[in-house]
């Protein structure tokens, strides 16, 4: 009996750590085995199709403020994420800022508003020159709601 | 029997391979792993905010039903509840009452969000015009391709579209001919295809 139990265990140990030992070789291999890539093949022949479809590689995500704020102070910050070293510009019925997103890609700007409601355009420019948009509305007022 | 031992004998094992399994997934750097739980932080953080937040809808008013007025602004439709003391504000902004409001006039409503986010407890309504709110900017990336200072207008050719040519007007007396800008600008509203400057940043 304790015969069996002891080579039941010695058998057990020795494939568990079989297994374990084989699956975090698999494991190892696949992660550090380079997935070959296709190459991408530039057509010698020029397409306006191509160029005119071309969608910019560029991103533009508004942290503040959300769209359709109400919000009491005449200034406020227009905070959020793009591509790294782009031009922000921000309009506002009162003026046009502008400010360059960090390394991150993240920016930050203070703009006024003018009573009632304010369309607000964030545009991104990136250093190839490519645009994003983005619209909202923030409404100021000094009444009390 | 015999059989049976063995295999509850094994059966730990298996422990030892799952829990390694377990913990690779939670380690995860997959982009889209990342992206669901990103959203998912957010959908939390924001069904926190919507209640009671401060918004403020206008747009063009298409139906009056007691106290629920529907407004439509882009194809987007925004439910408006008013009360007794809902403030409205006519166009020569003196004080008014509620049953003044006529379908096809455009207001700026302020007030509460409900839970629906497209619905707002209305505590003020302002009659607006349209013209004032919209301002169709338009921002551009150029070169400059040309400066007539008598009339102080110039040239922009877009870097990403070199057949059209903007004639904007602007009293920034910097500007050189070949500089490149970015122009901030507000179309005429008598002519669209001429401009002016909000401003202009050289790059």
């Amino acid at each position: 009996m304790f015969k069996d139990l002891f080579l039941a265990l010695i058998l057990g140990a020795l494939l568990g750590f079989g297994l374990t030992g084989a699956y975090f070789t698999f494991t190892k291999t696949q992660k550090t085995t380079p997935t070959p890539t296709p190459t991408p093949q530039i057509s010698s022949i020029p397409s306006p199709i191509a160029n005119l479809t071309q969608v910019p590689d560029i991103k533009l995500e508004i942290s503040t403020p959300t769209n359709d704020i109400f919000v009491n102070t005449s200034s406020i910050t227009v905070s959020g994420s793009t591509s790294p070293k782009t031009q922000i510009i921000v309009n506002t019925p009162i003026s046009a800022y502008n400010t360059q997103s960090d390394d991150k890609g993240v920016f930050s700007i203070s703009v006024n508003l003018e009573i009632g409601a304010n369309e607000i355009k964030v545009t991104a420019i990136d250093q190839n020159d490519n645009q994003v948009d983005s619209d909202l509305t923030v409404t100021y007022s000094t009444t009390k709601i | 029997m015999r059989l049976l031992k063995l295999l509850f004998l094994f059966s730990p094992l298996l422990l030892l391979v799952t829990p390694v399994r377990a913990i690779e997934d939670v380690k995860s750097n997959d982009p889209k792993v990342l992206e669901l739980a990103k959203e998912r932080l957010n959908d939390i953080a924001n069904s926190k905010t919507n209640t009671n937040e401060k918004k403020a809808f206008w747009g063009t008013i298409t139906s009056i039903n007691n106290n629920q007025i529907t407004i439509e602004k882009n194809d987007n439709t925004y439910t408006l509840v008013t009360t007794e003391s809902t403030t409205v504000i006519n166009e020569k902004r003196n004080k008014a009452k509620l049953d003044t409001l006529k379908v096809n006039q455009t207001i700026l409503a302020m007030g509460t969000l409900s839970d629906n986010d497209n619905t707002l407890n209305t505590a003020r309504i302002v009659s607006v015009d349209a013209k004032t709110i919209v301002k169709n900017y338009q921002v551009i990336v150029g070169k400059i391709a040309d400066i007539s200072k008598e009339a102080s207008v110039i040239t922009i050719i877009p870097s990403k579209n070199k057949d059209i040519q903007y004639q904007v007007k602007t009293d920034n007396k910097d500007l050189k001919i070949g500089a490149k800008i970015i122009a901030s600008l507000l179309p005429d509203p008598k002519n669209p295809k001429s401009f002016t400057a909000i401003k202009i940043f050289p790059l």
